[in-house]
């Protein structure tokens, strides 16, 4: 059997049938989680293209899990060294399908979830890597049912981001066309130039690189947080790893100076973007797309940092898999604060009638543990210590601080930012109004499901190295 | 069969269709339009591809078409702007049809349409220079295509028309990526985009109703 069925085809059939059991939400929900539980565990346990001892089943002595998967004549290529990336889609996938069952999001949201993590897999294992882009748009497009769940009339922020990916794809299309022929013509400048401006802005649509990233405070602000949260996370994570595979995958690209100082640009832009808006906005939906922005501008950061220029200059780092480890090392503390953050939202959200600052006023009082996630997922994003974030944000502060001062002290002016809406964030939620009725509105379940998202975003950032070794292997996709 | 005959057909039916689209508001001509332009696309596309690959763009814009029009037929908040849109039309029918176009911005999308038209004519033979396997009229309709697609979705900013220049704008890429690229996953796969622009697109002209049946 190959790879390809069962973390891609089999995902696909099963979130058919769960959306069609959507009415059933407990079932669907519990079916769903447990697949990606399950899937993640068939990764963590089975090698890929290796025999399995099975002779405890009778019958059956060995089986082995195929790598190849050929549709249409194309190839989907799911390797041994695959495995953590699986492992890590399908296990965030439990994490963010474990929070939903708390939350009152979308009946979709599970169905839909696991049919975006079927097609994250695909992104990573067709083969030529540029059909990846037509993955990623149909992901956007899947996205849009539980943007905007049924009763809303908050398009905007949706169809924007619809335009914006649409957009963003056919120039990566069109572009990866362009850089076979880059490779056979490596000393036409022009041609060149041409296609770097096609790949950056292509990407620079995909990824909501500024000033293409109004669909994301306009998301946060009108739109279900959980799953605008979830969104913010999944589409720069996959579009990010594309992005990589374009620098590790062509040469030319990989030699190319320029597109490094651009992707550092580009990142920084974001850092301060994002971090300066977060601390001036009144919405905390706002706030956490501005946060999501910082991300973005971080991942970006840590790509630029495997400029072979910066290693020569660097005495202390060379071009190798410690580079990218920076990169992948974000994942699990990204995907946690932000799950931790959408829960807290999401249930603030489900008991106010918006996410205004003068409409939460004092909620400490009502949700504790809502509020208490949302802060503790501000300031771990904003790089304090002790939180799953800190770590991170230390090696790559301590990497890029040796290139350019410059770009050391934007980053703490954008961190700053996120600080400031942190503090303003907590001061509201304590501010309560004389007139205002405390009631206690958290259950257990979801307290108990917010203290363990506590839990993992102090472990992560007091033990980072019991996570790093695990992340660390990702990098292999991508250096061999 | 060759389809390397009606290629300059193709381009003046899709150049007249995505005119029309910028300046019509009336939904059910604007999907007999842009069905109409899947069969330019599908004359464009199958010059460079085999006839039974080339087939699936017209049958997905057709399918899209119908997605977006059974939408708008069961839904009854769009029934009720169209009735208003019809009730002010029959207004201005009686006073001057032609002050009804100047007042929906008319002249201007048609002015704008020109300028599109201008830009395609002068990039079309850099687009041949970057792309030397392209077919000259090919180049021409893709850009048509996309530069009224793109005019398109900056005029507006409601769910019907976005969906129309999406589909426009993803029709004029499918035109120029026939050329470069003929797989067999890809044709699937612009096609399930192609129905999945039509259905996002459904689904959001329906979706604030469905809270209401809820």
């Amino acid at each position: 059997m190959s790879a390809a069925y069962i973390w891609i085809v089999f995902p696909i059939f099963l979130s058919l049938i769960l959306g069609l059991l959507r009415k059933k939400r407990l079932i669907a929900s519990g079916i769903g989680l447990s697949a990606a539980i399950i899937l993640a565990g068939l990764a963590w346990y089975f090698p890929i293209g290796e025999p399995i001892n099975l002779s405890f089943i009778p019958g059956i002595n060995e089986f082995q899990i195929n790598d190849t998967l050929f549709i249409l004549g194309r190839k989907f290529l799911i390797e041994n060294n695959f495995r953590p990336i699986l492992i890590l889609i399908y296990f965030g996938l439990a994490f963010w399908f474990g929070g939903a069952l708390t939350t009152d999001a979308d009946p979709f949201f599970i169905p839909i979830g696991l049919l975006i993590g079927a097609l994250l897999t695909s992104v990573i294992a067709v083969e030529p890597f540029l059909y990846a882009a037509l993955l990623i748009e149909i992901t956007a497009l899947i996205s849009v049912i539980i943007l905007t769940p049924p009763g809303s009339s908050k398009y905007r922020g949706t169809l924007r981001f619809i335009i914006f990916q649409t957009m963003g794809m056919i120039l990566i299309l069109i572009s990866g066309w362009f850089l076979s022929s880059v490779e056979a013509y490596l000393g036409d400048i022009n041609l060149t130039l041409r296609v770097t401006a096609l790949v950056g802005l292509g990407f620079a649509l995909l990824i909501a690189i500024f000033p293409f990233h109004s669909w994301m405070p306009i998301l946060g602000e009108e739109n279900p947080p959980y799953a605008a949260a979830f969104i913010f996370f999944i589409i720069p994570q996959a579009t990010t790893l594309y992005l990589l595979s374009f620098v590790t995958r062509f040469t030319w690209v990989s030699t190319t100076p320029a597109i490094f100082i651009a992707l550092r640009f580009m990142g920084l832009a974001m850092i301060l973007v994002g971090g300066i808006w977060a601390a001036l906005q009144n919405n905390l939906g706002r706030i956490l797309a501005f946060a999501a922005i910082t991300e973005i501008g971080f991942a970006l950061l840590s790509l630029s940092i495997l400029d072979p220029n910066f290693s020569e200059t660097s005495n202390a780092i060379t071009y190798n898999d410690s580079m990218l480890t920076i990169f992948f090392a974000q994942f699990l503390p990204k995907l946690i604060s932000m799950a931790v953050w959408a829960l807290g939202l999401g249930l603030i959200k489900s008991h106010t009638t918006d996410l205004e600052f003068h409409s939460n006023q004092g909620i400490l009082f009502n949700m504790p543990f809502a509020s208490i996630s949302v802060i503790l997922a501000t300031f771990s994003i904003a790089g304090i210590p002790l939180l799953a974030e800190f770590p991170v944000r230390s090696a790559l502060w301590s990497t890029v601080i040796q290139q350019s001062t410059f770009v050391g002290i934007s980053i703490i002016i954008g961190l700053g930012g996120l600080l400031i809406a942190g503090f303003r964030t907590l001061a509201l939620t304590i501010n309560k109004a004389n007139d205002s009725n405390t009631k206690f509105v958290e259950t257990k379940s979801q307290i108990a499901l917010m203290i363990t998202g506590w839990i993992l975003l102090f472990s992560l950032g007091i033990y980072p190295q019991l996570f790093n070794p695990f992340l660390k292997s990702i990098t292999s996709i991508f250096i061999s | 069969m060759t389809f390397d005959a009606f290629a300059l057909f193709a381009v003046i039916l899709l150049s007249i269709t995505s005119m029309a689209l910028l300046v019509i508001n009336e939904w059910r001509l604007s999907i007999l339009l842009i069905s109409l332009q899947y069969v330019a696309v599908f004359i464009l596309t199958a010059i460079n591809w085999p006839l039974q690959m080339a087939i699936v763009k017209p049958v997905a814009g057709w399918m899209a078409g119908a997605v977006i029009g059974l939408a708008i037929l069961s839904s009854s908040e769009s029934k009720r702007d169209l009735a208003n849109k019809n009730f002010s039309k029959e207004n201005d029918h009686g006073e001057n049809k032609l002050s009804s176009f100047i007042k929906q911005g008319g002249p201007f999308h048609l002015i704008a349409a020109g300028l599109v038209f201008l830009s395609v004519i002068y990039l079309e033979p850099q687009l041949e220079k970057w792309f030397p396997d392209i077919i000259h009229l090919t180049g021409l309709g893709g850009l048509i295509l996309i530069g009224m697609g793109l005019l398109k979705l900056g005029f507006t900013d409601s769910p019907f028309p976005i969906t129309l220049g999406l589909l426009t704008l993803f029709s004029g890429f499918e035109v120029i990526f026939a050329n470069l690229e003929n797989s067999a996953l890809v044709a699937g796969l612009l096609a399930i985009i192609t129905l999945g622009l039509s259905l996002s697109g459904a689904y959001l002209l329906l979706t604030p109703e469905m809270g209401e049946t809820k």
